[in-house]
């Protein structure tokens, strides 16, 4: 079997390679010839002005500062919850913990307009704040403040403390706890002289992934920050889409690159102590029911608090679509269908929908194609396998915004010359979506081992059926699974496709970000209204997910 | 008159990474009998197995079933049952689904299928109403173990081969199930071949032992007859009986066999101690201890060393004694004093000769 490697088979799982070397290695260095020798010679003034000006040095430390201080408030925040979930046994557990991945699986751009909707000058606090004490005006000015940026950051990051740190909580035997009790150590010494110190490499690496989407965050930070907070992102975006600043954009993107490189690099080596030397337990082993009043009151008022928190943002931008000047109505969806002159889009809403919908389609087949083919490179090669992984893995780690920067200064001039070629925006979708695809892929095709074909065989399956019966079907969930993931990720895309897409080209994430900038009450409702279809549509193809995964499938 | 074999196995050669693995392999089983293979990991047991499943090539040597030779017969044609180390359960496929799998391929119809399923269900201990339909990923150690074993049953295949199948599980669960197969499959008069490293698995399991040793066959033969008369030091050895003196001279006068060893001169009745010039060993049995004498009462049979350990066994109390020609350990339950020496009587039907 092993021998067929070679020609056709080898040319075909090269494809993977090729299309990672010309959209993202060559964009690469791009950016970086752009950033040194822009017009052909060695030209420091981009480098040197990002060194010199004080504004960069202030914008850089404002990246740095928001993230820590989201990642400390997102750890205090789900730390109860994980808790309570690793400790106690519960009705509904299950389900209040599905609900709880919803916030991180939404499109980021839906989740701006959603605390709009919360707590914006026409939100949902404001309003009730002021019927209550009968003002005139909105009394909670949270725009452009650093404050609504870091509770958007909290609600969308919840979900991976939660999730990392709950479930090896979970695992941890409490007979360790309840030793360090009887030799004498009170409730909190115990939790933190014990449990503390073998949560941490959790905790660790809950925490850096963490600190590194709010470093790159983009679409929230550019939307609810206004024009004066500024991340290195959103400072890559404006010198190259507004300031037409190329030298500048390309020196902030290497700077970029460079940073979240690291942190991905200090992500990985954490995670692989992950497997530290602890003996883990079953759930089953671990947790208890609820019994005591005490303890009934605590996990409920957690539980509220949490559900409450992590639900009102996505409940409150449902109500407010529907909120029109005629009343409660469906006239923001109706309205999705006009294109009215000097409207902020130069396409109908629908238009949009529809755009998006094309290039999520697109999306799906190249990804998922280019993903499996890589993952069963991965899989079947015995050597190198691991840094095959890891090279594929790389897109993970640059900002979408470097990534459609690269590709304007990559392919706008001969040999590559693609400028405002549209079949550009699902390929760089296709290329943040491989890492993920090839991530949900690989778990089920290792499923597929030569035991298994064999265990078939002796069952009496001659080797048509085995592949037929036993490769195929675990195939095909692989499929479907690197499916959804990549068209949930194309549609929800917007740093890439904000500098690539010309506007006939608009997507749903530009439309919304485009309506909210503009004034007046019919743009902000349509805004609403497209991220309740754009969540809507991605928590449809997120639940059909579910149904097929297996266990606890997914690398991550 | 004798019938043929179900399963005749003959001089199977291999060879591993240039190096022999099975050295000319023969041995037969008949319809109805559990045959344990044991040996050591590393003699190629599990290669020897798949072989006969059609899973690997042999590089010599003839597999015969029913008098067939199955040379050209895929594995999927050959109709046996094969019980994976790693059990091999299909990750896509429901508790039930993967039981019918092999019926399926049988074109057994689907009410039959049904039945057979759950009637096998049933037979490894599951209840059908709360398993069939239940994801194997979700299932627990053992009671995955127990789907395998169903999904290897329900095609009702005349040869069952089982590699290691309970070597995942804690020693008293493993004593528990093999109990348990056994009993299932003397029910079920399947013939099956066993590979396993654990002997206490292959006691309880085996009609037939056959030890394997570096490609080749040591001992066979039923757990009683090898354990009472080991061939060779390797089987002795590896059947736990290493109470093993280097015999210095050896000579048999009359009905009588005198061992000359470091630890003192032993005679045994020459017929029952399997006496043969070649043997290099005197195996002290670990009930051999007969009682305690004072000094130089006598000379032969006798063992002087002083106690340097006491253990409580299920049964019994076992005693370590050290002497001028090691430790050895015995079976020994009247009460002594530990650090004390003293001269132990031998009983000479505990005596045996064992081969190099």
């Amino acid at each position: 079997m092993r021998k067929r490697f070679f020609s056709g088979q080898a040319l075909l799982l090269g494809l993977p390679l090729w299309f990672l070397a010309l959209f993202y290695f060559l964009p690469f260095g791009a950016i970086l010839t752009y950033a040194f020798f822009p017009q052909g010679a060695l030209e420091l003034s981009g480098v040197r002005e990002l060194f010199t000006d004080a504004y960069y040095a202030r914008v850089l430390g404002f990246t740095v500062w928001q993230a820590a201080l989201s990642t400390l408030l997102t750890v205090l925040a789900a730390l109860p919850a994980a808790y309570i979930f690793a400790r106690y046994q519960f009705r509904g557990q299950t389900l209040v913990r599905a609900l709880t991945t919803l916030p991180f699986l939404m499109p980021t751009i839906v989740i701006a307009p959603a605390f709009i909707a919360l707590f914006g000058p026409r939100g949902a606090v404001n309003t009730f704040l002021m019927n209550l004490l009968h003002l005139e005006n909105a009394p909670l000015q949270l725009l452009d403040t650093i404050w609504i940026i870091l509770l958007a950051h909290v609600f969308y990051n919840y979900t991976i403390v939660f999730r990392i740190v709950g479930d090896f909580w979970s695992k941890l035997d409490p007979q360790l706890e309840n030793a360090a009790r009887v030799l004498g150590a009170g409730r909190w010494r115990a939790f933190r002289e014990i449990t503390l110190p073998l949560l941490l490499p959790a905790l660790a690496a809950a925490a850096l992934l963490v600190f590194i989407f709010d470093f790159t965050s983009f679409g929230v930070i550019l939307i609810l920050g206004g024009a004066r907070l500024a991340t290195l992102e959103v400072e890559i975006y404006r010198s190259a889409a507004n300031l037409f600043d190329l030298n500048l954009a390309a020196a902030l993107s290497l700077l970029q690159i460079g940073l979240t490189l690291l942190l991905i690099l200090a992500y990985t080596k954490l995670q692989a102590r992950l497997a530290a030397p602890v003996r883990l337990r079953p759930q089953n082993v671990t947790r208890r029911p609820v019994k005591t009043r005490g303890e009934k009151i605590f996990v409920a008022l957690n539980l509220a608090a949490m559900l409450f928190f992590l639900l009102a943002p996505l409940g409150v931008l449902v109500l407010q679509s529907l909120v029109t000047p005629q009343g409660i109505g469906f006239a923001n969806y109706t309205a999705l269908n006009a294109n009215p002159r000097g409207s902020a889009l130069f396409i109908a809403p629908t238009d949009a929908i529809r755009n998006s919908l094309l290039f999520a389609s697109v999306t799906v087949a190249f990804a998922v194609a280019l993903g499996l083919l890589a993952a069963y490179a991965i899989v079947r090669t015995r050597k190198g396998g691991g840094a095959l992984d890891a090279l594929f893995l790389l897109p993970l780690a640059t900002s979408a915004v470097t990534l459609g920067f690269g590709y304007i200064v990559a392919f706008s001039q001969p040999p590559f010359d693609f400028r405002a070629a549209v079949w550009l925006i699902p390929v760089a979708h296709t290329l943040i979506a491989l890492p993920l695809v090839i991530r949900a892929v690989l778990p089920l095709l290792r499923e597929i081992k030569p035991n298994i074909q064999e265990a078939a065989a002796m069952l009496g399956a001659s080797p048509a059926r085995v592949f037929r019966e036993i490769d195929l079907p675990i195939v095909a969930r692989a499929v479907l699974i690197g499916a959804v993931f990549a068209f949930t990720l194309s549609l929800g895309e917007f740093g890439a496709t904000t500098l690539l897409a010309r506007s006939e080209w608009t997507t749903m994430p530009l439309a919304i970000y485009r309506l909210l900038g503009q004034p007046g009450l019919g743009n902000y409702g349509q805004a609403l209204a497209l991220s309740v279809l754009l969540m809507l549509v991605s928590a449809v193809a997120i639940a059909l997910m579910e149904r097929v995964r297996v266990g606890d499938a997914g690398e991550f | 008159m004798q019938s043929a074999p179900l399963l005749a196995v003959r001089q199977i050669e291999k060879t591993y990474a240039n190096a022999a693995l099975l050295r000319g392999i023969s041995f037969d089983a008949a319809a109805g009998e559990i045959v344990c293979v044991l040996g050591p990991s590393g003699t190629g047991k599990t290669t020897l197995l798949r072989i006969i499943a059609g899973l690997e090539q042999a590089a010599g040597g003839q597999i015969l079933f029913r008098g067939m030779d199955l040379q050209n017969v895929p594995p999927h044609a050959r109709g046996f049952g094969f019980m994976f180390q790693d059990l091999a359960l299909f990750p896509h496929k429901n508790v039930a689904q993967n039981v019918a799998f092999g019926l399926r391929m049988k074109n057994v119809s689907a009410a039959e299928t049904t039945a057979r399923v759950h009637e096998t269900l049933a037979l490894v201990g599951l209840d059908p109403a709360a398993f069939a339909t239940r994801d194997v990923n979700h299932l627990s150690g053992g009671e995955q173990q127990r789907v395998a074993l169903a999904r290897t049953l329900a095609p009702r295949p005349p040869l069952i081969l089982f590699d290691e199948p309970l070597g995942a599980l804690d020693r008293g669960l493993r004593e528990e199930l093999s109990a348990e197969l056994r009993a299932l499959l003397k029910r079920l008069q399947a013939t099956a071949l066993y590979v396993t490293h654990d002997q206490d698995e292959a006691f309880a399991l085996a009609d037939r032992l056959l030890l394997l040793n570096a490609g080749c066959i040591a001992q066979s033969g039923a757990p009683v007859e090898v354990y009472q008369k080991p061939a060779n030091e390797f089987v002795a050895r590896f059947m736990g009986l290493t109470n093993l003196l280097e015999i210095r001279t050896s000579k048999i006068q009359g009905a009588v066999c005198r061992v000359e060893t470091d630890a003192g001169i032993f005679v045994l009745d020459a017929l029952t101690a399997a006496a043969d010039a070649t043997a290099r060993f005197l195996l002290l049995r670990p009930k051999a201890l007969e009682r305690i004498v004072a000094e130089s009462t006598r000379d032969e049979n006798s063992l002087r060393g002083r106690v340097v350990e006491t253990q409580f066994r299920a049964g019994h109390q076992q005693i370590i004694v050290e002497t001028r020609a090691g430790k050895f350990a015995f079976e020994w339950d009247a009460a002594i004093e530990l650090n004390q020496e003293y001269i132990f009587a031998l009983d000479a039907q505990a005596l045996q000769l064992v081969a190099a």
